[in-house]
């Protein structure tokens, strides 16, 4: 396999994933019908060196289309995620621990004598097992082995809505209230000071730890190291990223709301506990605003549910500058009008910047072309 | 445990015989051997007509996921399935390391994560010494680097 191959399609640290063409001509004649390769000759396609790991086990080539058991002409689709350098060392100390050079269907013969059955199953098995777990209980499979620390940051999921019933069922101890539901909790303690649960610096490490995150449900102590997270101008983008779930009380930090949208270019579900967005919410950004469905959803359900919402501005996406979007874009923006409320959004990029805002217009906001 | 189901079809559905990796011919009809997608391809690459080999399964880990295929296929109520299901993933843990490592070869979705699940429920709730214990776990940090982690994600082990 050459490395000129690999490095030419691969981007050097971004988060995209990338699928390799079926017809690619990838010569993995030494992977057996297994789906390994050998780490040693894995480590020579420079793809390492772009610090990038793949979906599956750490040097574990995922074959979605395993054809041809003959050995020598294979056509295979290698789905890859990048990971931050950071865990690329890791990474690959940990295939080297797992001797992931053996065949696959031996696994009890070469995978090391002394490791239990179920460290022997891959990476995507066991990742998939902790994703039923709460992220705390995932986090803390950290501890088990090596074999499994970093297992838990594949997981689809950060959902860290148990935190408030832990803390709060703890810090309540004495006095014997049990929370049963985040909801209890939320009807009970509004206005009250948060617990601190998760420290930024935890958070930060958890956030860009976990590129193929499809639902993350913030306390809003994750939503506080959003921001600061922000500040640091390294919150990582969540392709995956399908539904966010936000159960907040008044005390969220609704700054970073628009940050973690812009980090998530593809929501299709975002649920808020309605009763938060009454009396907090008063500006909202919406940055890289394309005009899927999904968008449109968004903008009509913030701007329904916040009750005093005072503006909302929208950057439109780099495209919409080209030409054959205008039709596009108008439309966009008058249906966007129309919604109950919807004067009082604004718009900004090279199309959206100064248009017609409605009787609250004097809420626009010009941020200048995109 | 349901005793594994007889594969005798009649003649108009198609059986597609499936080899384990220590050479045991299984006859399962189409309809419930496409629930793997592992076999699907296969089988739309022309290994249909023929013996399609699994080289990753073994023999009785390929009879109880035949039998898991057939029953899927057989249009049982969902309340019943559902029983089914609760026994069919009530076996040993090696025998359940065995099934997910074939239903992920295979890619069979229903089944992977029936599977999973039952893994994630014997884990909920314990300690991570506890979970070490349950699955042999070899703990091979040194007290240094164990102590690492515990600080790192202090809240995850409060």
């Amino acid at each position: 396999m050459g490395d000129k191959h690999w490095t030419s399609i691969i981007p050097d640290s971004t988060f995209m994933p990338l699928s390799f063409p079926k017809d690619g001509d990838i010569d993995v004649s030494n992977a057996t019908c297994s789906d390994w390769i050998d780490i040693d000759q894995a480590s020579h396609f420079g793809i390492f060196s772009s610090s990038l790991m793949t979906g599956g086990d750490g040097i574990n080539v995922n074959a979605s289309d395993r054809a041809d058991y003959s050995g020598k002409s294979w056509s295979l689709e290698f789905n890859f995620f990048c990971l931050f350098r950071k865990h690329l060392v890791p990474i690959i100390e940990q295939a080297e621990y797992m001797d992931i050079s053996s065949p696959f269907p031996k696994k009890s013969a070469n995978i090391g004598d002394n490791v239990d059955g179920i460290s022997k199953l891959p990476v995507e098995v066991i990742s998939h097992t902790i994703s039923f777990l709460t992220t705390k209980h995932a986090v803390s499979t950290s501890i088990l082995s090596k074999r499994w620390e970093y297992i838990w940051t594949l997981t689809p999921n950060l959902d860290f809505s148990d935190q408030f019933s832990y803390n709060i069922a703890r810090d309540n101890s004495n006095n014997a209230t049990v929370f049963r539901s985040f909801k209890d909790y939320v009807d009970q303690t509004l206005g009250i000071a948060h617990v601190v649960s998760v420290d930024d610096a935890s958070m930060h490490r958890l956030f860009s730890s976990c590129p193929v995150l499809e639902l993350l449900v913030p306390s809003g102590d994750a939503m506080s190291s959003v921001n600061s997270v922000v500040c640091d101008s390294t919150l990582p983008t969540f392709h995956y990223l399908t539904k966010l779930v936000l159960y907040v009380g008044e005390f969220i930090n609704w700054e970073s709301l628009p940050d973690l949208l812009e980090s998530s270019p593809n929501p299709e579900i975002l649920v808020f506990p309605a009763k938060c967005l009454l009396s907090s919410l008063k500006t909202i950004e919406i940055n890289n605003f394309v005009g899927m469905s999904g968008e449109k959803y968004i903008v009509e359900y913030l701007l329904e549910s916040a009750e005093v919402l005072e503006e909302m501005i929208i950057r439109g996406c780099k495209f919409f500058g080209r030409p054959r979007m205008q039709k596009k874009l108008e439309a966009l923006r008058n249906e966007i009008l129309d919604f109950p409320r919807g004067s009082i959004a604004s718009f900004s990029g090279n199309n959206f910047l100064e248009q017609s805002l409605g009787p609250l217009g004097q809420s626009l906001k010009c941020v200048g072309t995109v | 445990m349901a005793s594994s189901e007889s594969t005798t079809t009649s003649t108009t559905t198609k059986v597609l015989r499936l080899k384990s990796s220590d050479n045991e011919i299984f006859g399962v009809e189409e309809k419930a051997a496409l629930q793997s997608e592992t076999i699907k391809s296969l089988a739309e690459d022309g290994y249909s007509e023929d013996v399609i080999p699994l080289f990753n399964v073994e023999k009785k880990t390929l009879a109880k996921i035949v039998e898991w295929l057939n029953k899927h296929a057989s249009g049982s109520s969902k309340e019943e399935l559902k029983r089914w299901d609760a026994d069919f993933v009530d076996v040993d843990k090696d025998v359940l390391y065995d099934l997910l490592l074939a239903s992920n070869y295979l890619n069979i979705e229903v089944l992977l994560h029936q599977l999973a699940q039952k893994v994630a429920d014997m884990i909920k709730g314990k300690k991570p010494e506890e979970i070490r214990q349950l699955f042999g776990i070899k703990n091979d940090f040194t007290p240094e680097e164990e102590a690492e982690i515990r600080r790192e994600n202090a809240w995850a082990f409060e």
